[in-house]
């Protein structure tokens, strides 16, 4: 992002976060937050092991394998790395 | 400068939890297996996989709490802490935050041999989570990519979390001990560190009491402790290290940010690797792929009665029932619930905890380091041993012969009659052992007489005709006959 | 025969008395999607070959007088948020461009075992975050009533897919409106289900505690067809209910003699376009001679909906998007450490409407921050469950518009989301308290527009709404207009 964009985001995220920050001026202390679920049912699973998918689909989208493993870039770069 | 010092201890354990299944997916939990097989969407992190619950994990976790004396969470909820690293699937872990399905527990330590005072450790609390994946670099310093295996990413955890109640580097230790006992006789874990499924971080500082103010240094976390006697000697090393550095700098607790340092074992001194500026913000809020799991009391009582005596129990146990010492009690408890049933078999028709006890500690003990072995793995059955220990006991076997009869029986692996055939032992009847006896004094007349006149030690020549006559004879048994017939008769 | 304006129900007809092959059926809607796609960009892929295959399979196993399952043979457009084995999903991001999963979504994989025949992928905002299907990276649908403006969204392609006779019916998903908008802007049935009542395992997650799989259809009995294929308890997902589903079908017949609905006067003042006010008054009007009974009705918490969903949703979105990283099944930036891994790949293959969702999510559960948003908006959320608790005591359901106005022109909404939030305000309630809620159409416009009517019941109440909407179709033609 350059600078022009983060302004732009900024400037964005502020009207934002001004127009869901209302929410804030209700007075709401004693409100049981609600989450979305309210499952009283067990939606637990007994210990069973099931079959694992074969490696051949799990590696299958990535963009970079070695054929067993996913590979990443070292957490410290190449040595040839450009600047960012 | 005079003051009081005192290094303040708490603890973060992971536990991994003996399941079948991970925590949210049907995937093995097998240590071990070729990388990247144990693998669904769901451990995968895919588009629209979503997390269940293994309620097993769920009751193993409860069965710790109770254990730990904590109280358990009867609406436990489940939330996401949020942070990227590649071997985290899904970019947030499901963890607890705010209601840990274990919390406000404790474990008493007692230390036999007064190296520190009993304490009573607080646990804060023990909560759910599921392990990430692993990541290997590449060692070679040329920068090439890292490896990521994910079959261990959805293994349940448990965390441990304690109250800062340790004041030593052998507290840390002793409790770690205590811990690993309590796991491994719940068989909830297998608590093996070299496979990480133990892993323990510690969080160290100094108090310092300068007359009656107490000040308080930064608190560092230490981590790469990948055995309790490294937790033991990090601790130490940064207790003292500490201690340096407020002579030198003077920072308390709120002047310097809390500082993550590693352990180095081989150079023995813990390294800086963050402090907690660039640590993470991790955004905790309600997993909403979870709902809120119910435990009822029932469920909790079920549960309650698979937990079993506990390690501190059993010493009281061993102590009271059979007469042991604490420190014999707490030798034998260490080895595990299955040791303290074997020798429990075997003392309680003998009577005699001590004997057996020693037997325990001294040839069978070190027979199973030997083999690597544990006691379920012992060839000699309770029933041959505790004939054996009746030989033993009615000194129809002396102390030296029995232990050559044990090794036997331990390494051939033969009967009690065969191992004594072997070594050519048969026990000397009451009768003939007298006959001998007699004999012996008919025909030393000159020898008795030296005894009669306060030579004991004489009795030693009569003992070695004994033993010409049958070599299976007890010298401690003939000892004893022919002072008793001298006097007698 | 032109196939395209018939209903689900008629093309089942004709294809159990085996007057239309499977193959026939399938070769005319994607010799269809092939002419018209192009102008609509209803479909983000069409999979031409596993339908023909699967239609002549059906046709075979038919020959061969084995039973087939009750959908046999009948095509069906699902939104590319939706995993389907074998077939790309993309969600509309260039991040999952080469997504192809190994695993059907759970809706799928039923509508797989009764026999429908999967004919594509349909185009939706990025990762169903937006209202007009204006994608940043596979380009605008285009509403087939005018090819001007937009087809609403975030299930607008399917809505345009419908629609424009490209597919008798459609899966969608609704976290804010996104199955009811589109529905609405195209002239069709949709419902979003209570929540749990279908399962989400599959459904690539924006925010996984407000949103649902539903159909978007051409008559609220091909709505419940498709829900009694696809609701119903699944292993899979923990949220999902485990109580039986209804017979939809069996209840939409019932007269709505004395059933009480609730109307809420406030949805009827500013804001609303006035075309559409007249509408709903004659559909109320129509609803009354059926038998029904007006109840006005508050819901005094609704004004702060839209805020509370603005923060609950980006906060849910900014975890569940994470896992698009680079590593295992997104693409990858060109990045040679760790870091430029991140945020090169999502800096690149985000979209803006995505990364300012994210950021706005990041934000607001930050330390410091939850308690002013997340909980807060979790509190209102609370507020908003219980006015409809205390409404829907009263009444058996409610009917409102679905939109402030009817679809809007290509391009409005550009670079002005506040405004494009605000036109959830009628939607996101149902949502945020869990309850279905269903769109039909109920007029036009001076335009020729169609105008939506929603309908909003008890948890689990579907049929109520099924039935309400199939008795008022039986009255009206507006579910049977087709675009010129």
């Amino acid at each position: 992002m350059n600078s022009e964009q983060a302004e732009k985001v900024q400037i964005e995220l502020e009207k934002l976060l001004a127009f869901v920050g209302q929410i804030d001026q209700l007075a709401l202390d004693d409100v049981d937050p609600f989450y979305g679920i309210g499952s009283t049912e067990d939606s637990t699973r007994t210990d069973e092991i099931r079959p694992s998918c074969p490696r051949s689909d799990i590696l299958h989208n990535a963009p970079q394998t070695d054929g067993e493993h996913f590979l990443v870039p070292p957490v410290f770069g190449q040595q040839d790395s450009r600047e960012d | 400068m005079s003051c009081e010092k005192a290094t303040i201890i708490g603890l973060e354990v992971h536990v991994q939890l003996d399941t079948q299944s991970k925590l949210f997916c049907g995937c093995s939990t097998r240590f071990g297996a070729p990388p990247n097989t144990h693998i669904c969407p769901v451990c995968l992190g895919a588009p629209g996989a979503l997390p269940v619950l293994n309620r097993q994990a769920l009751d193993l976790a409860i069965q710790v709490g109770l254990a730990l004396n904590c109280e358990i969470e009867t609406n436990t909820k489940w939330d996401r802490k949020n942070y990227f690293y590649p071997d985290l699937p899904k970019g947030y872990q499901i963890s607890q935050f705010d209601r840990p399905i274990c919390a406000n527990g404790y474990l008493d330590l007692i230390d036999p041999e007064a190296h520190f005072a009993d304490r009573r450790v607080q646990i804060e609390r023990a909560h759910l989570e599921e392990d990430a994946g692993k990541s290997s670099h590449d060692e070679t310093g040329a920068g090439g990519s890292s490896k990521i295996d994910l079959n261990r990413a959805g293994t349940p955890l448990l965390e441990i979390v304690t109250r800062p109640d340790l004041r030593s580097g052998t507290e840390a230790k002793a409790f770690l001990t205590e811990l690993k006992l309590i796991l491994s006789n719940l068989q909830v874990s297998d608590c093996n560190m070299q496979e990480g499924s133990l892993r323990v971080d510690a969080n160290v500082n100094l108090h310092l009491a300068e007359g009656d103010r107490t000040i308080a240094t930064p608190i560092v976390e230490i981590k790469n402790l990948n055995s309790f006697r490294a937790v033991q000697r990090a601790i130490d090393f940064e207790s003292e290290r500490q201690w340096k550095q407020w002579q030198e700098d003077g920072r308390t607790i709120d002047q310097a940010a809390k500082q993550t340092r590693g352990w180095d074992d081989e150079s023995g001194q813990t390294v800086l690797q963050r402090t907690k500026e660039d640590s993470a913000d991790y955004r905790y809020f309600p997993e909403p792929d979870l709902a809120v799991v119910h435990t009822t009391v029932e469920q909790r009582e079920t549960i309650g009665k698979k937990i079993g005596p506990l390690p501190s129990q059993q010493r009281a146990e061993l102590i009271s029932a059979y007469s042991l010492s604490a420190y014999d009690a707490g030798v034998l408890v260490q080895q595990g619930r299955r040791f303290v049933d074997f020798f429990e078999t075997i003392a309680r028709p003998l009577d005699d905890g001590k004997l057996v006890s020693n037997w325990l500690q001294q040839e069978v003990l070190r027979y199973l380091k030997e083999q690597q072995a544990d006691i379920d793995q012992f060839p000699v059955s309770t029933e041959q041993f505790i004939a054996f220990l009746k030989l033993i006991q009615s000194g129809k076997l002396d102390t030296s012969r029995g232990k050559a009869v044990m090794q036997k029986m331990m390494e051939q692996r033969l009967s009690l009659e065969e191992s004594m055939e072997q070594l050519g032992i048969a026990p000397v009847e009451d009768d003939e052992l007298a006959a001998i006896c007699r004999q012996v004094i008919e025909e030393n007349p000159d020898i008795i007489q030296q005894i009669r006149e306060g030579n004991t030690k004489a009795v030693g020549n009569l003992i070695g005709q004994a033993k010409q006559i049958n070599r299976n004879v007890d010298p401690a048994l003939v000892r004893k006959q022919i002072l008793n017939f001298m006097k007698t008769g | 025969m032109d196939l395209s304006s018939f209903s689900a129900h008629q093309l089942i007809d004709l294809l159990d008395r085996q007057e239309l092959s499977a193959a026939d059926c399938v070769g005319y809607f994607l010799a269809r999607t092939d002419d018209q796609n192009p102008e609509l960009n209803a479909f983000l892929t069409v999979a031409h070959e596993s339908a023909m295959d699967q239609a002549r399979s059906i046709d075979q196993r038919r020959q061969r007088g084995e039973t087939v399952g009750r959908m046999a043979g009948l095509p069906v457009a699902v939104k590319d948020g939706i995993c389907t084995e074998g077939i790309r999903t993309t969600a509309g991001s260039r991040m999952l461009e080469e997504f192809v999963p190994f695993y059907n979504a759970t809706a799928v994989q039923r509508l797989l075992e009764a026999d429908a025949i999967l004919i594509g992928k349909t185009m939706m905002d990025e990762f169903g975050m937006g209202s007009s299907t204006e994608n940043p990276h596979f380009g605008n649908t285009r509403n087939p009533w005018d090819p001007q403006r937009v087809a609403g969204g975030s299930s607008g392609g399917s809505a345009a897919a419908v629609a424009g006779g490209l597919a008798p019916l459609a899966l969608g998903s609704d976290t804010g409106g996104s199955i009811r908008q589109p529905a609405a802007f195209c002239g069709l049935t949709g419902l979003k289900p209570t929540y749990g009542r279908v399962s989400r395992y599959g459904l690539i997650a924006y925010a996984s505690s407000l949103e649902q799989i539903g159909p978007i259809t051409r008559s609220a009995q091909d709505a419940a067809l498709l829900m009694e294929i696809c609701a119903g308890h699944d292993p899979s997902d923990s949220t999902s209910a485990q109580r039986a589903v209804d017979d939809y079908t069996h209840q939409l017949d019932s007269d709505i003699q004395g059933l009480r609905i609730g109307v809420c006067r406030d949805h009827f003042g500013t804001g609303l376009d006035s075309e559409i006010g007249v509408a709903l008054q004659e559909a109320l009007n129509v609803l009354q001679s059926l038998g029904a009974k007006l109840v006005d009705i508050e819901l005094p918490h609704a004004s702060h909906a839209v805020a509370a969903y603005y923060v609950i949703a980006p906060c849910e979105a900014s975890a569940n998007l994470a896992r698009f990283d680079g590593v295992r099944y997104t693409r990858r930036a060109e990045s040679s450490s760790l870091d430029q891994m991140y945020s090169r790949t999502r800096s690149e293959f985000f979209g803006q409407e995505v990364k300012r969702r994210i950021l706005l999510g990041t934000f607001a559960l930050s330390s410091g921050y939850y308690d002013q948003y997340y909980r807060k908006a979790s509190q209102i959320r609370r507020l908003v469950k219980h006015d409809f608790d205390t409404a829907l005591a009263e009444v058996d359901l409610l009917v409102g518009p679905t939109t402030p106005g009817t679809a809007l022109p290509i391009g409005q909404w550009e670079d002005d989301p506040l405004s494009m939030y605000l036109a959830d305000v009628y939607t996101v309630s149902a949502n945020l308290a869990g309850i279905p809620a269903l769109s039909i159409p109920c007029g036009t416009d001076a335009n020729g527009l169609p105008i939506g009517m929603q309908l909003q019941g008890r948890p689990f109440a579907e049929s109520t709404l099924l039935q309400v909407a199939h008795q008022y179709q039986q009255q009206t033609d507006f579910h049977t207009r087709r675009p010129d």
